[in-house]
């Protein structure tokens, strides 16, 4: 009993998308609901997980804009009718997984029966960012509720507080222009490795199982560095753990991941969703596939 | 941040401006590929090829959801039909932080560039604001008000499940925004709560009500025990760079100029039902208005500029909110008189009274009390605009326990939001009010 990813669908940077998260997002969200079939109005929550936006936007929430352009009840409210919320959350590579815990909340208590989780970044350019790390790329997740015992269970999260040592990204003044700009230790993915570990630990032992119950990690971040040390940590096949195609995803990297493992696990397989990153946070959730979650990279 | 009065129109070159904006960041409705746009509303559900997968992907409840038509615009839990949450949500801490340096409305109109002729104090009813002069930032003032809602709650922050930032501004160690790591998890980390999950949420000055909103869920399904929803707003400087470019009333950053710092922290926790508590959170997004007003870094000046459509979003606020308030009383099942005190987002105290008139039209009755007017002694400290308004009055001693308090959020988005809570006696005796 749990929140299901109905559909899953992906953007990267065009030429008229790289610098604008808006419209990674917006793309990647309407062609989620046109390949699930679903009309723009039946979303009753909106998140947006994503972090790096047009202008280094900070109000108001992304998720709002995103709502607008894909028309999900936008208008005036009026009576016999539902609307749609929308708000922002920010965990960095964990977002969309903070997103699906608020989901499944939302879902478990039927407040909402139909959410949309979007995640998206992309370089602000002209001048407003420095060294952007991370590929334009952006996801669109649509989740609703299955009262079998497919779909996200509990999710276990774990602190190894490091004052952003392990990475940061500010927007601060540099010679007289608010800049946005990133640092990254050596270490990061290491350190994201060991937190991600002890989240899934904590998270198998709370289910009483072990990974030999376990089909596949879908994990994020992308980079090879993160997804071997996680293999170290966990004793687990590098091979079956599963990430972004792309390494320099950042806040979609879940989400991408997710996409590429519904192509490989079995219908009904049980996947561990993985997810660490600044703070440093790692969260972990036990997810039962489908009979086959539809997924379709654009 | 977002109303600031009725009197606060744009201009026609405010107004380009605006549209340019708009254009740079409403694009994508354009940049959809052929075949990617949902159907409209009217028409019935595409069925194309991948309508078996969806359905193949569609369990038991979904199924049934399908099928069930939503009536209530608010996203809200249901009052019937839906599972019986076996908890409530109380409020068990308040706190707040205020900067010690009070701006007045006059100082601050006295560093404009220009000589605007705008005597702001009497359009908006501020007569000062609380600053940082820079002892403080988003992280200190968040910080400050989390110790503060533990110290008056009386329980540890170890006990703290989740501790969720919900500022726009994310300032710290002086002008710098900081993007990551979360806000959250550093004021989880200074104040012990390294066992609570942590992570920001976003939604303008509607930001700590959406907390609680998520937060509640939690709490009422068991999910979580105890959360802090917290938020720390070092956002005066916008009014400091507004106070270099308005030249007039019809200036789209005077909104800028009501700005004010605050930090807030609301301590949340399960109690069994039928306790003092939170009875109702509802929210919803009108999106058609979700640029009229927007904040970001702009230029050479620090932390950022925000250009608001005040006319537009108090038009938008003012045409929707009674709706949305009438359904909230039909669902709860009370009037408008039953409400003892309401608590909408300070903006400017004209602004409140005019809207609260409406209202009493709109229902023919008013809440016991006059709306709660904060915004004169601290200005608009945006997200934190409801929690410093409900210490007000609990320090004032107006609450009593079990009367029902409402808190409207308003805010770009244009999100509108209505908690309705009640305090238990336990928490107003920790403010001095007891009967």
């Amino acid at each position: 009993m749990g929140t299901v990813i109905e559909q899953v669908s992906l953007t990267d940077g065009g030429w008229r998308t790289h610098h604008s998260a808006l419209r990674l997002a917006v793309n990647a969200a309407k062609h989620c609901l046109h390949e699930a079939g679903r009309n723009a109005h039946d979303v009753d929550l909106l998140i947006n997980a994503g972090i790096y936006r047009d202008r280094n936007l900070a109000e108001p929430a992304l998720a709002a804009m995103i709502q607008e352009d894909i028309g999900a009840n936008p208008e005036d409210p009026h009576e016999q009718a539902h609307g749609t919320f929308s708000f922002d959350v920010s965990n960095g590579s964990c977002g969309v997984l903070t997103a699906l815990q608020i989901v499944d909340g939302f879902l478990k208590s039927r407040a909402i029966d139909l959410a949309l989780v979007v995640a998206s970044d992309a370089d602000p350019g002209h001048g407003m960012s420095e060294d952007f790390p991370f590929s334009p790329a952006g996801a669109a997740l649509l989740c609703d509720w299955s009262d079998d015992a497919r779909g996200v269970e509990r999710i276990h999260w774990i602190n190894i507080p490091d004052e952003g040592e392990s990475f940061s990204a500010t927007v601060g003044l540099l010679d007289g222009r608010n800049v946005l700009r990133f640092a990254e230790s050596e270490k990061a993915d290491e350190l994201f490795a060991a937190a991600a570990a002890q989240a899934a630990e904590a998270c198998l032992h709370a289910s009483a199982l072990t990974l030999d119950d376990i089909d596949a990690i879908v994990a994020a971040p992308a980079h090879s560095g993160f997804r071997a040390a996680l293999s170290a940590h966990m004793g687990f096949s590098e091979t079956q753990i599963i990430v972004a195609e792309d390494q320099r995803t950042h806040t979609a990297s879940l989400a991408a991941a997710f996409d590429r493992a519904s192509a490989q696990i079995r219908p009904g397989g049980r996947v561990l969703l993985v997810a660490a990153g600044a703070g440093i946070t790692a969260g972990a959730a036990l997810y039962r596939m489908p009979d086959g979650t539809a997924s379709r990279q654009r | 941040m977002d109303l600031v009065s009725t009197h606060l129109f744009g201009t026609i070159a405010d107004t380009a401006h605006h549209l340019l904006l708009h254009d740079e960041m409403g694009t994508s409705k354009r940049n959809v590929p052929d075949g990617a746009t949902a159907p409209p509303r009217d028409q019935p559900r595409v069925e194309g090829p991948c309508d078996d997968d969806r359905n193949a992907l569609t369990f038991g409840r979904s199924a049934t959801h399908d099928s069930r038509m939503r009536t209530q615009w608010l996203v809200e839990e249901p009052s019937s039909g839906g599972p019986a949450a076996p908890f409530r949500t109380r409020v068990a801490g308040a706190g707040r932080c205020l900067p010690t340096t009070r701006l007045t409305t006059d100082d601050l109109m006295s560093t404009t560039r220009h000589h605007t002729h705008i005597d702001l104090e009497r359009l908006t009813g501020i007569h000062e604001r609380r600053v940082s002069v820079g002892e403080d930032d988003s992280y200190s003032l968040a910080t400050a008000a989390a110790v503060d809602a533990l110290h008056r709650a009386q329980r540890e922050a170890a006990s703290l499940d989740a501790v969720i930032s919900c500022s726009i501004t994310k300032l710290r160690d002086g002008l710098t925004q900081q993007m990551e790591p979360t806000m959250s998890s550093a004021v989880a980390h200074a104040i012990g709560a390294d066992q609570a999950m942590t992570f920001d949420l976003s939604n303008a000055c509607a930001g700590m009500l959406t907390g609680v909103t998520v937060a509640n869920n939690w709490i009422r399904q068991g999910s979580i025990e105890r959360a802090l929803v917290v938020s720390g707003e070092y956002i005066s400087q916008l009014g400091q760079n507004a106070a270099r470019h308005i030249r007039n009333i019809m200036s789209k950053e005077l909104a800028s100029l009501t700005l004010g710092d605050a930090g807030a922290a609301l301590l949340l926790e399960r109690a069994p039902t039928g306790s003092e508590g939170i009875k109702f959170a509802g929210f919803t997004t009108v999106a058609d208005y979700s640029r009229l007003c927007l904040a970001y870094p702009k230029g050479h000046e620090p932390a950022a500029r925000m250009f608001t459509d005040a006319r537009g979003i108090h038009r938008a606020a003012m045409a929707n909110t009674p709706l949305l308030l009438h359904e909230v009383l039909d669902t709860v099942g009370i009037s408008l008189h039953d409400i003892d005190h309401v608590i909408t987002h300070q903006t400017s105290a004209r602004a409140i009274r005019k809207g609260m008139a409406k209202m009493s039209a709109y229902f023919g009755e008013s809440p016991r009390h006059d709306a709660v007017i904060t915004v004169d002694r601290y200005g608009n400290t945006a997200s934190t605009t409801h929690t410093v308004a409900l210490i007000e009055e609990l320090e004032s001693r107006h609450i009593r326990p079990g009367e029902t308090v409402a808190l409207i959020a308003l805010a770009s988005g244009l999100e509108i939001g209505i908690v309705l809570l009640t305090l238990d006696e336990e928490l107003v005796e920790r403010y001095g009010h007891s009967d």
